[in-house]
């Protein structure tokens, strides 16, 4: 897997802002393909990588003096500014990472931001934003960010964003073997420069509670049975995700296993999504209505499926 | 008791570490190959702490984890 170049292998590199590791964790983790099949050089990955300290940065040097081409940069975790722009809260080596980044992120020939942290900002930029946090191309849902809104590596393409918290190995593998299998053109992203085959659907599509969402039977209480939009803070009508379709460790999801989706990959991910686990309401209805339904017609929805409720969905009745 | 660094003669340095979770630099003071002087930094500040200022107590619930991608559990008990 990490072998040195002069082969026709892509070289990738991965650097980390600021992150906690969980998208690598959830990298290394991947099945479809697995990363030995891609022929890819992993010239270096924070986690795995066999030397530390000046070796590890002298083995960068030859991608940047131009030496060895760079086919893939990697970020994980925000570029942390701060304080007053020196970016020292987040250290390389000897200098600040986003210094390293701004240097790599000229030779790329592609970009991909892993993460929402990496891609907006994410937890590390969660208010007040300490550290002067901020995503790649975007800060938030705003363009921007780190290198700019009109930045474009040198195959011509924006930051590509893979977005989650963490985010599915699937989704970060397969943009990547889409990119270094020379497909880098047919992928699809959104306004928020996501791959629109991974952020095409909710995250609601194909949760297994969808039968009390549609009937409008929402849990109380975690371990009720029921929905958990309408009280509990569920966002997954709210996010757009293939997790309930595509599952994590290939058999569970979060609302599966009880506990409402967070919407960690909404480029406001955390603010959006706070409370986490209570649904805010004004006289009844959930503040935030699933994405592309208006107020009207919700509740014109919601009070003919509740009549229209069979008894087998009624949760929390006494058995 | 406060410690003058100038005065450590920390020649080895071993930064970034790999093959951990986070940020970590070593200085290291070896004198004729005995370590004399350790230090160690954590080259990475997010500044939870400060996020979580005047948050509701369920809602860290959803913070804390992130502090650690490898052991987020831990991290929500406590």
């Amino acid at each position: 897997m990490i072998k040195k170049g002069g082969s026709k292998m892509a070289n990738l590199i991965w650097l980390q802002g600021a992150t906690d590791n969980g998208c690598s964790i959830s990298f290394l983790n991947c099945q479809q393909p697995v990363i030995n099949n891609l022929g890819v050089n992993i010239a270096f990955h924070p986690t795995i990588n066999p030397t530390s300290g000046k070796e590890a940065i002298a083995s960068l040097k030859p991608y940047i003096d131009g030496q060895e081409p760079l086919d893939v940069l990697i970020l994980e975790g925000a570029i942390s500014q701060g304080p007053d722009g020196t970016g020292e809260y987040c250290f390389f080596g000897e200098r600040p990472l986003k210094d390293i980044l701004l240097e790599f992120s000229r030779i790329a020939n592609y970009t991909v931001a892993v993460g929402t942290c990496a891609s907006f900002g994410g937890m590390a930029a969660a208010d007040p934003n300490p550290t002067d946090a901020t995503g790649l191309q975007f800060h938030r849902a705003e363009k921007g960010g780190f290198l700019g809104k009109d930045y474009k590596s040198k195959a011509g393409f924006p930051v590509i964003n893979i977005p989650g918290c963490p985010a599915h190995s699937d989704w970060i593998i397969q943009t990547l073997a889409a990119v270094l299998l020379g497909k880098g053109a047919s992928i699809k992203l959104d306004e928020y420069h996501r791959p629109l085959m991974f952020y095409g659907v909710l995250s609601h599509h194909g949760c297994p509670k969808n039968e009390y969402f549609e009937y409008k039977q929402g849990a109380k209480n975690f371990t009720d049975e029921g929905c958990l939009f309408h009280e509990l803070g569920c966002k997954g009508p709210l996010t757009y995700s293939d997790c309930n379709s595509r599952l994590w460790n290939r058999q569970s999801t979060k609302s599966m296993a009880g506990s409402p989706c967070m919407g960690c990959t909404n480029p406001d991910f955390p603010e959006s999504s706070i409370p986490f686990f209570e649904t805010p309401k004004i006289a009844g209805i959930p503040k935030r209505l699933p994405i592309g339904v208006p107020k009207a017609r919700y509740i014109a929805m919601a009070g003919a499926a509740k009549l229209a409720c069979p008894p087998r969905l009624k949760p929390n009745q006494e058995v | 008791m406060s410690t003058n660094f100038k005065e450590l003669n920390l020649n080895l340095d071993i930064g970034p570490v790999t093959r951990i979770e986070g940020h970590l630099e070593f200085k290291l003071g070896i004198d004729d190959g005995i370590v004399k002087d350790a230090r160690a930094s954590a080259a990475l500040f997010r500044g939870f702490e400060i996020m979580l200022k005047g948050r509701q107590p369920m809602d860290a619930l959803g913070f804390v984890p992130r502090i650690c991608g490898v052991c987020p559990t831990p991290h929500s008990i406590a």
